[in-house]
């Protein structure tokens, strides 16, 4: 059994030296996040940070993303191609119109995903009462709640014990969670902050107080947000769980 | 007392019995005569303290109760009966054994114990004079069941071969002590093997319990038992399987071996389907017990209704080989779909059928996803990712076929899967039955390099080349005339409502360009322009492989259909119905045929109606009118057709005569009135031809020795002729007519009480007292 699996894996090595390599940043793609333009504050306070965050999907994992920046109001026609939405500020914004509030309702339930962050750096943001003010409209049944150290999001792709991000103000993950799906994920440690770059792919804000570590923890949560998007629960699948939990003892 | 009764001038003439009678009133007159009398008594004894003399208060006291006592006798009029007595002759009824196991012989070369006591009841001359002269005869087959035999059994025995399904001797001793004649019951002749399997055979070692049950038996009971205890035989006994059980679930089928006459042995215990060995036991076995229990464990590895056989071999010198071997049918039926879904990259077309997948209940999805590719760099060391090996081995080799169905979507075989899992996965569909998936995506089809590999023979599509010809731009998929009937894009029950509810579908982008569908194969949804060969590119196509079942669905944009209708209102259930309908008819599942057989049971006993439905259904899946039905019965006497069929609701029905012991295949197909096949379906039954009667064929003759002696008859011995004399006298009578005499009811009676109330009314006004 040993051998076969050493042969079958030194023969997946060789093949994947023969291929050609996928084509990636161009044409269509299977992941295609969009970042909300809203009304009122700053829809885009850090515009590289998207396109940075999926470069980095693109290295690390099999998903082939979008590099290109979208922005998309609510009430845009395009809204159901791009079912990931990426909603960063720093201050507070207009409330959604009740046409708004209905229309992104209907897009979560459906099985869209909206990612929150929070950009401030501090907690209790106006930008913070804007999001939590938004949520309970969109989700009058349910709570912007932490998730749980045992939730998916926590090990899609990576073990994560750690927030990272830019600042470090809440060590928590918050999310509206609907079944097996958290439609709603929110965080307050400025992520967009830590995945910005520049046009040489270097970042462009430095990461308080844990540097580069925890600039590396922000990438980390970024790609796990995405898989769990993608992969729902299928870190929970049995086959998992013990190689899982043994690499956590190990950590 | 005749003469008494004739002095008294009572005619006696043509009577020659007599008896008492008293014709007792109702109980509750009774008791209120009492109370009376009592209370009458009563008031003499009270009244009569007052004298002083005892003899005058002992003879008013014997006064008043001798008055209450003749009035007590007028009450209850007792009388004499005289009575007209025939002389009558008793019943003597004769049991005959026509059980399956009198058919058996004792000993290889012999005759049958049937035969057996036939030779003795005709060397029983004398007995049959006897009974001929002094009884009134009643002859009685039993088995099952008790019924009369003709007169002439009486001089010969049965004629027909004995073939009742069990032996009930305590119901024929039962049925024999009833008599619609009035005859009274005097004596049975019971002729068995004694091979009880009703109860009674166990209790041969028990007389008080034989006791209790025989009860308190109006006659002797004389019995002639056939067979010997020489007897040698190893066979399958008490086989208990359940009527159902689980696709890769453990059935257990439990036997007991019964063991007679035969040194230490191994018996080798065979679990066959068809030709095919399950499992075998081997089984030690001895004089030192009689049974043995058996387990047999299997699983089955497909779902339908199937005939198994349990074999033991025949060993030299064995009485009787009929239960060396029994036939029994299981339904294996599918607990759950497991399906192994591999996917080359999360996507949300992945995504949103997973999450279809897994809402359905019914189904056990197993997922691996290609979460990193060689080249990708993670930045992380193992411990720090939840990431997993790829178990290829054991999931398309050693555990391949613990699956139903497989799913690739958008993954490429290249670098992870040796073309040996390759023929692997074709040989899971095609031998196993097993079904499979592609869904599109730059990783499927051609652009995953399988063109050439053993997954191209098994798709429904023809691919060739290699490399990135995955098509971008949207489109809308075209439901075709056969995707608008088959079950799995035939979403709605009208074929023109299932293209409306399609072209309201938002259209979809990405496709895997083919050379076109293969012949034999189905394509359900086309590509609007793309083409190859003059017909449109197939969308989604499907076709029977071998055993098994492959779809192939050339986008990775499938998930539209569900998520952008929403965008308008549209909710998931159609994509849901989709992907469900899909899975069972990869798997094959029975509700996916147009075609359906079924019988009401799958076991019968040896006289049982074998009833047969069929449900023929059109391309739309309703009732297909006036359908050309062919139905075949398979078994060990050949093969032959069934015919005539008749209407019952919405089914064919056939009641079919018994076609004898054994396992049965039935086949039918049909075809519509156009002449277009719509399928076939099989299903299986068994007659249990000898059941309980040879499971344990052994005579019981000390049973039957039992029964003669407590019910106070003889037990002959059947190579001798019997003692005539050993039957009762007929002593009995009948009465032909009756005369009642009243002894109490006449003037005397009540000149007596009179002259006895008179005198102590007499007597108390003479002495002073009121």
């Amino acid at each position: 059994m040993k051998r076969r699996l050493f042969m079958a894996a030194a023969g997946a090595g060789a093949a994947a030296l023969l291929l050609p390599g996928r084509v990636r940043g161009a044409g269509r793609h299977d992941f295609t996040p969009a970042q909300v333009a809203y009304r009122g504050g700053q829809p885009a306070p850090y515009p590289s940070a998207l396109r940075s965050m999926m470069k980095t999907l693109i290295i690390r994992t099999s998903v082939d993303a979008d590099i290109e920046r979208k922005d998309l109001q609510i009430t845009s026609p395009e809204l159901y191609r791009y079912p990931f939405l990426y909603m960063a500020g720093r201050s507070a914004f207009d409330p959604f119109t009740d046409q708004e509030i209905e229309r992104l309702g209907s897009f979560l339930k459906a099985g869209g995903t909206l990612l929150l962050d929070d950009a401030s750096g501090i907690d209790s943001s106006p930008f913070d009462t804007s999001v939590r003010r938004e949520v309970r409209r969109l989700f009058p049944d349910a709570a912007l709640d932490r998730l749980l150290e045992d939730h998916t999001v926590f090990r899609s792709f990576y073990l994560l014990d750690r927030i990272g991000g830019r600042v470090l103000v809440k060590d928590a993950v918050f999310g509206v969670n609907v079944g097996d799906r958290t439609p709603v994920l929110y965080c307050q440690n400025d992520l967009g902050g830590a995945w910005a770059t520049d046009l040489y792919d270097r970042p462009i804000q430095g990461c308080e107080p844990g540097g580069e570590n925890q600039r590396e923890m922000a990438y980390r949560l970024g790609v796990n947000i995405i898989m769990f998007t993608l992969c729902l629960t299928y870190k929970k699948d049995r086959i998992h769980v013990e190689t899982i939990m043994q690499r956590r003892r190990l950590k | 007392m005749f003469e008494l009764l004739h002095k008294l001038g009572i005619d006696t003439s043509g009577y020659n019995g007599l008896t008492p009678d008293i014709s007792m009133p109702h109980l509750s007159w009774v008791v209120l005569y009492l109370l009376a009398a009592l209370l009458m008594i009563f008031f003499s004894v009270r009244g009569a303290r007052l004298l002083d003399l005892r003899h005058r208060r002992i003879l008013l006291w014997v006064l008043r109760a001798g008055a209450m006592l003749l009035l007590f006798l007028v009450l209850i009029n007792p009388g004499l009966v005289l009575e007209q007595r025939e002389p009558i002759r008793p019943r003597a009824v004769i049991l005959w054994d026509t059980s399956r196991s009198m058919g058996l012989k004792t000993d290889p070369g012999s005759a049958s114990r049937m035969q057996k006591l036939k030779d003795f009841w005709r060397g029983a001359g004398d007995l049959r004079d006897a009974l001929n002269r002094g009884y009134v005869v009643d002859v009685f087959g039993f088995d099952t069941g008790v019924r009369p035999l003709p007169k002439s059994t009486l001089e010969s025995g049965p004629e027909n071969p004995p073939d009742g399904e069990s032996t009930d001797i305590m119901g024929a001793l039962k049925a024999a002590a009833q008599s619609e004649s009035g005859a009274p019951l005097a004596a049975v002749i019971l002729l068995s093997d004694g091979a009880d399997n009703a109860g009674l055979g166990d209790l041969a070692d028990k007389p008080e319990e034989l006791k209790a049950a025989l009860g308190k038996y109006p006659a002797p009971v004389f019995t002639v038992g056939a067979g010997g205890e020489d007897l040698k035989d190893i066979g399958i006994a008490d086989l208990s399987v359940p009527d159902y059980g689980f696709i890769r679930n453990a059935i257990d089928v439990n036997l007991t071996l019964r063991v007679r006459g035969f040194d230490a042995t191994d018996v080798s215990v065979t679990l066959f389907e068809g030709d095919r060995v399950l499992t075998t036991k081997s089984v030690p076995v001895g004089k030192q017990a009689e049974t043995y229990p058996v387990t047999l464990s299997f699983s089955p590895d497909r779902v339908g209704t199937f005939l198994y056989t349990v074999r033991i071999p025949v060993f030299a010198g064995e009485s009787v080989v009929e239960n060396n071997e029994r036939q029994f049918s299981l339904q294996v039926l599918r607990d759950k779909i497991r399906a192994l879904l591999v996917v080359g990259s999360p996507s949300w077309d992945e995504r949103f059928l997973r999450e279809s997948l897994k809402k359905d209940p019914t189904i056990e999805l197993i997922s691996f996803y290609i979460l990193r590719e060689v080249n990708d760099a993670p930045f992380a060391n193992e411990n720090e990712l939840s990431l997993i090996p790829f178990p290829v081995d054991e999931l398309f080799d050693t555990k391949i076929r613990t699956f139903d169905m497989i799913i690739f979507q958008n993954f490429s075989p290249n670098p992870y899967l040796y073309p040996q899992y390759l023929q692997n996965i074709k040989d899971f569909v095609m031998d196993f039955g097993g079904g499979f998936m592609m869904i599109g995506g730059r990783r499927s089809f051609a652009s995953g390099g399988y063109a050439g590999t053993p997954i191209a023979d098994i798709l429904p599509i023809e691919i060739k080349g290699q490399g990135g010809d995955f098509a971008e731009g949207e489109y809308k998929a075209r439901l075709t005339a056969a995707g608008a009937r088959h079950p799995i894009t035939a979403l709605r029950a009208g074929e023109e409502e299932s293209k409306a509810l399609w072209d309201s579908f938002p259209p979809i982008e990405g496709f895997n360009p083919s050379e076109g569908a293969k012949p034999g194969a189905t394509v359900l949804l086309a590509h609007p322009f793309q083409s190859a060969g003059g017909a449109n590119m197939p969308v989604m196509a499907v076709s029977q492989e071998g055993r098994g079942r492959v779809l192939a669905l050339a986008t990775d944009s499938a998930w539209r259909w569900n998520y952008f209708r929403a965008e308008s209102g549209g909710g998931p259930d159609d994509y849901l119905r989709l992907w469900r309908a899909a899975v069972r008819w990869l798997v094959g599942d029975p509700e996916g045929k147009q075609v359906r057989l079924r019988t009401d049971r799958v076991r019968y006993g040896a006289k049982d109606t074998v009833r047969i439905r069929m449900k023929v259904l059109g391309k739309d899946y309703a009732p297909a009118p006036q359908p050309k039905i062919t139905l075949k019965l398979s078994g060990a006497t050949g093969v032959r057709d069934l015919g005539n069929l008749r209407l019952e609701g919405e089914e064919w029905a056939l009641d079919l005569d018994n076609p004898g012991p054994g396992g049965w295949r039935l086949e039918g197909s049909a075809e519509s009135n156009t002449g277009e096949p719509l399928g076939n379906d099989e299903t299986v039954f068994v007659v249990e031809g000898r059941g309980i009667e040879y499971e344990k064929p052994w005579p019981n003759v000390k049973l039957l020795e039992q029964i003669s002696k407590i019910t106070g008859g003889k037990s002959w011995d059947v190579k001798h002729s019997p003692d005539a004399k050993s039957l009762p006298s007929p002593k009995a009578w009948r009465v032909a007519g009756r005369k009642r005499l009243p002894l109490w009811d006449n003037w005397l009676a009540g000149a007596l009480i009179l002259l006895l109330l008179s005198s102590e009314w007499y007597l108390r006004r003479r002495w002073g007292l009121n």
